[in-house]
């Protein structure tokens, strides 16, 4: 199923008209907000440990390429190797080849968003190797051949029903709407791809320029089954995954999953530094590390915007965004959704494809006050949003609007005359004091209607102990 | 190494050579998360680290000597008519000999002993599909963190998968182990920690594995061991 950022307008929409979908979004986001505001409350240092971490992602940022040449020394002083790709066909060559020497006919995957960036799954199966979502919620849109609607749980816009009929389809497996039951059929399905596959592929959370250790947090154990028994591991990174040191660990980790899940801590956390050493029992025998700009270094190269990079995927601006949670995360049209995909979405793909994307806001901030890097979204998106106006992007009807609006409030005399020319044209339409209708926004929303007399006449009218 | 490197390290100089808003600041001597505590009473340790560990559905406990921990490995697998168990090679499992005691108490279960490292990987492979078997397995731990309810493994120790493989992991742990944050464990572990201190693989562990992947629903036992066990076995 292929969505476009271009098709924003109609894919909201549609999922705002979607009764199911929109409870099913409002009562898992709130939850995770619940759950998350617990967790957060009991570390009085919060706010403290936000400022931290946006210096530190600002230290790296404004240094990437001392941090990631200095990442890429420590992997190889480990024993592992480092690809840099330029874009998404770079990327997806190198794991392909790879593949074919190794002789893998299928590789097990655990979730990381990068590769869904780049579309790593098709262009596995165009270059003949069988990829395997690992990751349950993964696994189900995947079977379904469908994409991830939230950066957390992808799976998060179908129901148990749903999934139940969607295995007995596909699987043959008699019908079951029991999660726990689904969950073990996929577990055991699953462990047999883990036993016999030779590659293994994850994702990056965090990766330590001095020491080459690379962080992966998760709650299933399927990313320690995906780089602990394969033959060979293989890590997709965008290139701004870096932090500086080893020892900044617990403050991210801290960060991260309080923020996405509530948790103190997730199930899992594997700090991962090169391949199996010679006294160790298992672990790959390989380590790949690929550092993919795909447009990250064209996002650096804007000072405002720069700050976006320092994102570490936790979801929480998702969670909080009231627009996230009424149109659900398909009506992006885009891996990254929410205030940081109406944010990256443009950045990646163009202004012009997603130029509805930074109108996808209310602009109430609550994006930015959760954020635990301290990112300011909502200031991201209305940056955005000027660079749409000066590229004359908008429609006319709102340019016009607006220059009308911008000589009207710079002159008194004409502002007057605006609205007394205002009142009387409605007078005259017969529309009482209604305005008039306007695509787009009278639709779904009652405009008020106009008040009698302007509040400089109520004003001039009523002044206690005025002229009179 | 290849081309890309370059140009895309040269685009990224290019990139900041526009001042950015922290640019030209020197943020060297930020730390991370500070330890809460300096010395903590043993008892309250272990007191947060169990009520922790349950909190996420682990099932910790205190064992006062080496004989309650081994009646309780006992009872553990006859009460939940475990079949094959696993026992890994850390020092914690050879200190307390454990393949040995539990062949002679358990002599009807079939016990895995994890030897020395095997260089095959074909052995490696071989061993998997047994611990896929394995019913329970038995290791030991670097760290435990009070905080969180987390053991902090490394493939030094023990095998990866054998923490990771069976239905149940039980780990052996001593009361001196437990640390009382995340940020006391990265202090011992060394703020850059040398080459041959870092294993190939450090795993905190919090709980069983889990996820909520339809509908929230919470599940044990994703992919993970469905039990999450932790016995710290000495005097407070």
């Amino acid at each position: 199923m292929n969505r476009s950022p271009s098709q924003f307008k109609i894919l909201a929409s549609e999922n705002v008209a979607d009764q199911r979908l929109r409870n099913t979004f409002q009562s898992a986001t709130g939850h995770a907000l619940g759950q998350r505001a617990q967790s957060v409350q009991l570390v009085p240092e919060w706010e403290d440990l936000r400022e931290r971490a946006h210096r530190i992602k600002e230290e790296t940022v404004e240094h990437l390429d001392f941090y990631l040449e200095k990442l890429e020394a420590s992997v190889i002083r480990r024993g592992g190797r480092v690809f840099w790709a330029r874009d998404a066909s770079e990327a997806s060559n190198y794991v392909v080849n790879l593949c074919r020497r190794l002789q893998a006919p299928t590789v097990v995957k655990s979730k990381s968003m990068a590769a869904e960036e780049i579309g790593l799954a098709d262009a596995l199966e165009s270059g003949g190797v069988e990829p395997v979502e690992t990751d349950l919620g993964e696994f189900i849109i995947q079977v379904a051949g469908e994409t991830p609607s939230h950066i957390i749980a992808p799976a998060l816009h179908m129901t148990r029903q749903q999934i139940g009929k969607l295995f007995h389809e596909k699987f043959g497996i008699p019908y079951t709407d029991v999660p726990a039951e689904l969950c073990a059929f996929a577990r055991q399905r699953l462990r047999r791809e883990f036993l016999s596959a030779r590659l293994g592929i994850s994702g990056v959370n965090f990766a330590a320029a001095d020491t080459g250790t690379i962080v992966i947090v998760e709650n299933e154990g399927n990313a320690r089954l995906c780089t602990s028994l394969p033959r060979v591991h293989l890590a997709i990174m965008g290139l701004e995954k870096v932090i500086p040191r080893f020892a900044d660990l617990p403050l991210f980790l801290k960060l991260l999953a309080r923020s996405s899940t509530g948790q103190r801590q997730t199930s899992y956390v594997s700090m991962i530094s090169g391949p199996r050493r010679e006294q160790e029992w298992d672990g790959p025998e390989e380590f790949h590390l690929i550092l993919l700009d795909n447009g990250r270094s064209d996002i650096l190269a804007d000072p405002r915007m720069r700050r976006s990079l320092y994102c570490i995927r936790c979801g929480a601006c998702l969670n909080t965004c009231p627009i996230y949670q009424r149109v659900g995360g398909h009506s992006y049209g885009s891996v990254y959704s929410g205030p940081i995909g109406s944010v990256l979405t443009p950045l990646f793909q163009g202004l012009e494809v997603a130029k509805d994307l930074p109108y996808a806001s209310s602009l109430c901030g609550s994006c930015s006050n959760i954020c635990p890097v301290k990112i300011d979204l909502h200031h991201q998106l209305l940056w955005l949003r000027e660079k749409l106006v000066s590229r004359r992007a908008t429609p006319w009807q709102e340019r016009l609007a607006m220059s009308l609006f911008a000589a009207g409030m710079k002159d008194p005399t004409l502002y007057r005359m605006g609205s007394a020319l205002l009142r009387l044209l409605l007078k005259v339409s017969g529309r009482g004091n209604r305005p008039f209708a306007v695509p787009g926004w009278s639709p779904t929303r009652d405009f008020p209607a106009l008040a009698e007399t302007s509040f400089k006449q109520w004003w001039e009218d009523n002044r206690p102990g005025g002229e009179g | 190494m290849n081309g890309s490197r370059e140009v895309i390290l040269g685009r990224i100089r290019r990139a900041l050579l526009r001042p950015g808003p922290g640019q030209g600041q020197e943020h060297g001597s930020l730390n991370g998360v500070q330890s809460s505590s300096g010395r903590v009473d043993p008892v309250q340790l272990f007191g947060q680290f169990q009520e922790q560990s349950e909190r996420v559905g682990g099932e910790p406990r205190l064992c006062t000597d080496s004989e309650e921990a081994l009646r309780g490995i006992q009872d553990l697998v006859v009460a939940a008519a475990y079949r094959r168990v696993a026992v890994s090679n850390h020092e914690i499992c050879r200190r307390h000999r454990l393949a040995q005691v539990l062949s002679d108490l358990l002599p009807e279960v079939s016990l895995w002993i994890e030897e020395g490292n095997s260089d095959s990987g074909s052995s490696r492979r071989r061993n998997s599909r047994q611990l896929a078997q394995a019913d329970l397995s038995i290791t030991g731990a670097e760290f435990l963190i009070a905080e969180s309810g987390t053991v902090l493994i490394a493939s030094t120790g023990s095998s990866r998968q054998i923490s990771l493989l069976p239905t149940a992991h039980l780990v052996l742990a001593t009361p001196d182990q437990i640390c009382p944050d995340l940020a006391a464990v990265f202090q011992q572990l060394g703020t850059a920690p040398e080459e041959g201190r870092l294993p190939a693989a450090l795993t905190m562990i919090t709980g069983p594995s889990r996820t909520a992947d339809i509908e929230k629903v919470l599940i044990k036992g994703a992919h993970g061991p469905v039990r999450q066990l932790t016995w710290v076995i000495g005097r407070l």
